[in-house]
């Protein structure tokens, strides 16, 4: 029967399955691939696999500007020949993947914040009073249309290559749909509701802070965790194509290199990363909106 | 001198093309339990929302009366109107303690001394839990302080959202077809407990009665619960003013309805004979006499016709 019930042990017994599925598929797909070409490094096997998880945490000996010499040569066709010391222990500082992940999720942060932060205040001012929603929407549907990856050579000429252009490409690709979204889930906050609110002797501030603000908190848990994806996709394009740090320029150089068993771990992580963030927004909207969890139930 | 709360005065109202209210007047006296029934698309929500304030009609007056004989034209919602909805009765993401304490709180502090008085609202915020738990006591829902209304039933939420309105002691509570979504048992209760409260307030002092105006489409519940029952109708004899044309619906019915306690059987066949006569007069569209025929309430001062 459709949407029939399933046990939670039967969930599981599936879950567990997918996965020993997609890891038997790879490893059979990867032994087919070696025994055509032994050095094939496409389809990498576990152990190349874990020799990039190693060269992705190992600190590097080569220096900053040699490395930056040596992927150049990558870019330009040539083998990376450096050697790199894979068993050597130490801080996180200069390791591959600690230096592409502070970069990577500072600017993801960054952009994400901001174009949340901008975008629930003008969704909220917008949906109060309809004269600003009637001036702004337009606007704001024009510029949610607008594609951010498209649009990369503007925010290059305005914001430079630094930490600010990604931040304001995120904003800039995020804050409009953020805006139109809350606007509409002001709107739509039940009426009965805020008038209710009113005769209960709320001002028009305590209406917003104290009725309509904490009614729509989980929705707008929900799109900053739906504005992940995109977000992503923004930074991880302006990253291949301009970045001199983060995961799309780790992707684009070790891609160029032909060192898939780096680039395969790097792809997990960056999707272990966004899974990270969707499980901690959901648990915070778990613990500061208890009542929309009993609610969706 | 009569002690009016509220006066409507030649309300009218129409949506485009449409005239939906013709020269309502009203006058409802404090401590009085009204009932304001009428068939479906008559108008009954619209004057509600009128007196509300939420949607001002396009002609005549609402005006709040205090004790002192001072008026306050109705423009806007306000403190002194409480309001139960059918729908949407408590804030989602407030428990049920909460949500009767939230008028309490919004009302004795603002958001500047709720951040920067923090010793202050606490200690009032506790006051406010207490005196909403001891409201909620009342209405038996001590086992449910803590629960978000998602967690209740429809009729518990209702109680919940009574309990609400109440504790603010507004001049008048109005109720839109509160009950209208419980099943037949749960709509008794509820009728019980808002005649309990209404009974206790009056034992207490005649002033700590309750005013309310109940809209609801139950004819017995319109009878059981108030004092008096109003019936707004389209189905009248608008030619005797002059019009052409339905101008809307108008009170055709304002009689008194006789007044129970708990303790007096609910007897239905008693009141058999003013339930006929308000599905006759109100309900019955080919029933269409003179609007004055069964409103007691008309005056010279309030004909407007």
């Amino acid at each position: 029967m459709i949407g029939q019930a399933i046990s939670h042990r039967s969930r599981l017994v599936c879950s567990i399955l997918s996965v020993v599925l997609l890891v038997a598929g790879y490893a059979l797909l990867a032994d087919q691939q070696h025994r055509k070409n032994p050095n094939d490094r496409t389809i990498p096997t576990w152990n190349q696999l874990w020799e990039g998880v190693l060269y992705l945490t190992a600190k590097p000996e080569v220096s900053r500007s040699d490395e930056a010499d040596l992927l150049a040569a990558a870019l330009a066709g040539a083998e990376i020949s450096a050697e790199v010391d894979s068993t050597r222990e130490g801080f996180l500082e200069h390791r591959i993947l600690w230096e592409a992940s502070k970069a990577t999720l500072g600017r993801l942060f960054g952009g994400l914040m901001l174009g949340l932060g901008l975008g629930v205040l003008a969704g909220v001012l917008m949906g109060c009073f309809l004269k600003l929603d009637a001036v702004a929407s337009p606007i704001m549907y024009f510029a949610s249309r607008i594609i951010p990856t498209a649009a990369m050579p503007i925010f290059f000429k305005m914001a430079g290559i630094d930490l600010e252009m990604y931040v304001a490409m995120i904003t800039f690709g995020s804050m409009p749909i953020v805006t139109l979204s809350v606007s509409q889930y002001v709107q739509t906050y039940p009426c009965e509701l805020r008038y209710k609110a009113y005769t209960l002797g709320a001002s028009h501030a305590e209406v917003i802070t104290t009725a309509i603000m904490p009614g729509i908190l989980p929705k707008i848990f929900d799109l900053a965790i739906l504005m992940i994806g995109p977000a992503l996709v923004y930074l991880i394009a302006a990253e291949q194509i301009v970045a001199g740090e983060g995961f799309g320029y780790r992707i684009r150089v070790l891609t160029k290199a032909t060192r898939f068993e780096a680039v395969y771990p790097l792809i997990v992580i960056l999707t272990v990363y966004a899974g990270a963030i969707t499980w901690g927004l959901k648990w915070l909207q778990h613990r500061l909106c208890p009542w929309y969890n009993q609610e969706r139930r | 001198m009569t002690d009016s709360i509220l006066k409507i005065r030649q309300v009218s109202h129409a949506f485009d093309d449409h005239r939906v209210l013709y020269n309502v007047n009203l006058d409802i006296q404090r401590g009085q339990i009204v009932a304001l029934v009428g068939p479906s698309g008559c108008g009954k929500s619209t004057l509600l929302r009128a007196i509300v304030g939420t949607h001002p009609t396009q002609s005549g007056e609402s005006v709040m009366c205090d004790g002192a004989g001072s008026t306050r034209m109705i423009r806007e919602p306000g403190r002194d109107r409480g309001i139960v909805y059918q729908r949407y009765s408590l804030f989602p993401h407030l428990t049920a303690q909460e949500n009767v304490a939230y008028g309490l709180q919004v009302d004795q502090t603002t958001i500047a001394s709720r951040i920067f008085n923090r010793r202050r609202w606490s200690a009032l915020r506790k006051t406010h839990m207490e005196e909403a738990a001891v409201m909620l006591e009342r209405m038996h829902l001590g086992s449910a302080l803590k629960k978000y209304p998602p967690e209740l039933s429809g009729g518990m939420c209702q109680r919940v959202a009574l309990a609400q309105a109440l504790i603010m002691r507004p001049e008048i509570l109005l109720l839109d077809e509160p009950f209208g979504a419980l099943d037949e048992a749960t709509r008794e209760e509820l009728q019980k407990v808002l005649l309990t409260l209404n009974g206790d307030a009056k034992s207490r002092s005649e002033d700590a009665s309750y005013t309310v105006l109940i809209v609801t489409h139950e004819i017995n519940e319109a009878i059981y619960v108030s004092d008096r029952v109003i019936g707004l109708s389209q189905y009248w004899n608008w030619k005797e003013v002059g019009e052409t044309s339905s101008p809307g619906a108008t009170i055709v019915y304002d009689q008194p309805s006789p007044v129970y306690s708990l303790r007096t059987e609910r007897d239905m066949l008693k009141f058999q004979d003013q339930k006929d006569t308000i599905l006759r007069v109100v309900f019955e569209p080919s029933y269409t006499r003179s609007w004055k025929e069964y409103n007691s309430a008309v005056r010279e001062d309030v004909k407007g016709s």
